[in-house]
């Protein structure tokens, strides 16, 4: 059973994420952990979407915002997310 | 905190990013679930509505004029399956930072049980 997450626990260990995404080195560790079905697509406004077609998933990413939508899956999104914070600089 | 000309100044956070010239970049989810609730789609966000009030009770819970629960930067929204009162779809939204409330809302499966809602399997929308 999931706990409920403290004010005083959350506060303590948040962290910001700041700069621009290192998308190279993000596609790298999709594809080391074999996450290979991708596809791309760059968009006008200067955003990439990547697409994950077998989970349905999505990240889009531009020079202020990464944002992943995907289904009630959590362990596909925590990888996900687990990916993006090694390839993004945080205080 | 952010020291400046030699004094501690006491900045929102925006501010400091502006100081320090950091560029935030918002990293963010929404993640879907399947929910079979019969009955309008207002009272099931109702539902859940105190239901979080209840377990959140450290948090500030707010139910929104368009019937979206928000609880910080976390975003709860419900949507009615075409044809079929019944089935519902539960879509939550929230930034990194609120990743333990995001998950807890989202994740916690016996949570919905707990107000007779019976969540379908995971479902990708």
């Amino acid at each position: 059973k999931a706990n409920v997450p403290s004010c005083e626990h959350v506060l303590k260990k948040t962290k910001y994420e700041w700069g621009t995404l290192d998308v190279d080195m993000f596609m790298k560790l999709l594809v080391q952990d074999g996450i290979t079905n991708l596809k791309t697509k760059q968009g006008s406004d200067g955003s990439l979407s990547i697409y994950i077609p077998n989970e349905k998933t999505t990240i889009r990413i531009d020079d202020k915002n990464t944002h992943i939508s995907c289904g009630g899956k959590q362990s596909l999104r925590l990888k996900l997310r687990d990916f993006l914070m090694k390839c993004i600089q945080t205080f | 905190l952010v020291m400046k000309d030699n004094r501690i100044t006491l900045m929102d956070l925006s501010e400091a990013c502006k100081e320090l010239g950091f560029n935030r970049h918002i990293l963010s989810f929404t993640s879907t679930v399947k929910l079979d609730d019969p009955g309008p789609t207002v009272r099931t966000i109702e539902k859940l509505y105190n239901l979080l009030q209840e377990k959140l009770s450290e948090w500030t819970v707010t139910l929104l004029e368009t019937r979206t629960i928000s609880v910080e930067s976390v975003e709860v929204k419900i949507e009615e399956e075409s044809n079929d009162q019944r089935h519902k779809k539960v879509l939550v939204t929230w930034s990194n930072q609120d990743e333990d409330l995001g998950a807890y809302i989202l994740g916690a499966g016996d949570v919905p049980a707990e107000v007779t809602f019976h969540r379908n399997n995971e479902v990708n929308q």
